[in-house]
């Protein structure tokens, strides 16, 4: 059920440079689908943060932050026990079918959601082809993780001129069917360069977070949609890039 | 009625808790969190004569008292809310609703209003004509009580239903524009819609909102709006709905001792959207340490 839950802090660390993880504990288990999020409440300031949820097991709820203004770093320096969210919210990713092939485009801290996913994926015995693309080789995110599971990894730097849309044509990969989530001229040009169906996790500011303010409403090409709550996560036929400049 | 019953205009709510328009969408999202029927009433979003998609990304922005939106008043427009919304709305919530209505002419205002007032939910007409967030209109008719005076006796003469304006804080002179609203027949008034504000990106310097500047709402108006109220009340001989900042059960006896007779309650819907359940269940509490058994006895305490 959507609701309002109060969240035990079980681990908050630096794991990457300017990233935290956050594992929560909410009073009662929280049923998440992969790409779904949550809205964190940070002691201080008036609008919540939409985090999406990079895992969920066991009732523990795995987040992954960067920071990135005043809000992530007040979140990172917070000494309460207690955390409040908002959750769960959003449509979140359509999951493959069992023995797809699925292809996993993240960049930067836009890889968080992907790890859910994969994770969900594997469990229904899909083939799983991941690229993930960060700043610099010091900024990789779930390396160990993703080395771990059955995926085929493929890590990019823009540091060494190389980005998530460049390996997916060098490799081939243009034509599998695509999860993607990452800063918005990515998703874009992956869009320019993919011929296979996809869907894309998008982001922006919010008022509310679960489909009340239309802060977050903007037009595709259905209409007019909320990405908190008609998204985050859209098909690609959908998304109208210009609605993002 | 309970100790929490208030009435507007004939028209009685159980409690005094209207969750603002624009913070509660059609009511469909909060339902999501609990029974929408807690609420006393609610004010639907901004509704229009035809269809708005309103202003792009990014709409919204945080300063330290809450929030601005520049959402653009985005509707599907009066048509669609009755056809659709309304028959929907009605499986699940059981009590009236302020038609909130925005328009950029006088017809355009009479024209809806008259097709909200033949609602059976439509419990009173809220005109906005104080939306900062529309370019040639909206705002114009709250800052100059003649035009003003013109929307509220064109909308009298169409519908039987109250009818109550919702005032901007970028009026000049508020308390002339309220004795003028009275004076053209409005029922009843809300005080007050956002102000206009803007933030600037750290990074860039520029608008953080696509439309430049927004509407400032959230608990950091509260003493803007509470003193406008305590200015106004006095001088005018209808109801007051107070709105702008109200966070707490507390802001609620403070804003109704000031003079209003209901409190919307906006920016606080949408960071804890179980604030009205919360304030609801409070309120009864913080009467008994007054002493007082009834809610709407402390409209206007202020000034006995
Ligand atoms: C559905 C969704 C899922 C997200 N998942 C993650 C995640 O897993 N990990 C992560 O690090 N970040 C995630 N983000 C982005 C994250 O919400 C922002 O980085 C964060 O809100 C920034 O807050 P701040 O105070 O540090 O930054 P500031 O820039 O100071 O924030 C000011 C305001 O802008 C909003 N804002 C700023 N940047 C963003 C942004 N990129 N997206 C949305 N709102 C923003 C803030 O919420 C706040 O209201 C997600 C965003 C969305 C919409
Ligand atoms: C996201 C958002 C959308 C709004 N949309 C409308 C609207 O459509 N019509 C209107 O009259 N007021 C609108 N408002 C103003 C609110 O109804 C209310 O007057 C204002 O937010 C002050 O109250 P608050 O401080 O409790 O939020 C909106 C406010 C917000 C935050
Ligand atoms: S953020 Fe409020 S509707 Fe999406």
């Amino acid at each position: 059920m959507t609701g309002e839950y109060t969240c035990v802090i079980r681990k908050h660390e630096l794991t990457a440079p300017d990233t935290y993880t956050l594992l929560l504990e909410p009073e009662q288990e929280i049923p998440f689908r992969p790409g779904q999020f949550i809205d964190l409440a940070v002691p201080g300031f008036s609008l919540r943060r939409p985090l999406s949820v990079t895992d969920c097991e066991g009732g523990t709820i795995r987040l992954t932050y960067q920071l990135t203004g005043p809000g992530t770093r007040a979140l990172s320096e917070y000494s309460g026990e207690t955390l409040n969210i908002l959750a769960p919210l959003g449509n979140g990713f359509l999951l493959p079918e069992r023995g797809e092939k699925l292809l996993l485009l993240g960049g930067g801290i836009g890889t968080a959601p992907l790890i859910f996913l994969a994770r969900e994926a594997l469990k229904r015995g899909c083939q799983l082809t991941a690229v993930f693309g960060f700043r610099s080789p010091d900024r990789t995110l779930f390396q160990k993780e993703l080395a771990g599971l059955d995926i085929k990894t493929f890590l990019c730097y823009d540091s060494e001129g190389e980005n998530v849309v460049s390996v997916l044509k060098k490799e081939g990969l243009a034509g599998i069917p695509f999860a993607a989530c990452g800063p918005i001229a990515m998703l874009w040009a992956v869009d320019e360069v993919t011929q296979a169906p996809g869907q894309f996790s998008l982001e922006c500011r919010m008022g509310c977070g679960f489909g009340a303010c239309m802060g977050c409403s903007v037009k595709m090409r259905s209409g007019m949609r909320r990405i908190c709550k008609d998204g985050p996560v859209f098909d690609r036929k959908e998304v109208l890039w210009e609605s993002f400049r | 009625m309970g100790e929490l019953s208030v009435t507007l205009s004939g028209l009685t709510l159980d409690n005094p808790l209207i969750p603002a328009s624009g913070t509660f969408g059609y009511g469909f999202d909060h339902a999501d969190f609990f029974d929408v029927n807690e609420v006393g009433s609610f004010s639907i979003k901004g509704t229009t004569l035809h269809p708005r998609s309103g202003n792009p990304l990014p709409r919204i922005a945080e300063y330290g008292g809450g929030m601005l939106n520049a959402v653009g008043l985005e509707n599907p427009g009066v048509h669609a809310v009755i056809r659709d919304i309304f028959p929907a709305l009605s499986k699940v919530y059981h009590k009236k609703v302020l038609a909130n209505v925005s328009g950029f002419s006088v017809e355009e205002y009479a024209k809806c209003a008259a097709l909200f007032g033949r609602e059976e939910i439509v419990g009173l007409i809220e005109l906005n004509i104080s939306c900062p967030n529309v370019h040639g209109g909206g705002m114009s008719f709250g800052t100059d009580p003649k035009t003003a005076a013109s929307v509220v006796e064109a909308v009298k003469k169409v519908t039987k239903k109250p009818v109550y304006v919702k005032c901007t804080p970028q009026c000049p002179d508020l308390l002339t524009m309220c004795r003028t609203l009275e004076a053209a027949g409005a029922d009843g008034l809300v005080l007050l819609n956002t102000f206009l504000g803007m933030r600037l990106d750290f990074k860039s310097g520029k608008p953080i909102l696509a439309n430049g500047t927004g509407g400032v709402s959230g608990p950091g108006v509260f003493p803007l709006v509470l003193q406008r109220i305590y200015e106004i009340y006095p001088k005018v001989n209808i109801p007051i709905i107070g709105c702008g900042g109200v966070s707490s059960a507390r802001d609620v006896i403070e804003m109704m001792s000031a003079g209003a007779a209901a409190v919307e309650i906006g920016t606080q819907n949408l960071t804890d959207p179980l604030s009205i359940i919360k304030i609801k269940h409070e309120l009864p509490l913080l009467l008994r340490e007054l002493g007082i058994k009834e809610l709407k006895n402390i409209t206007g305490r202020a000034f006995r």
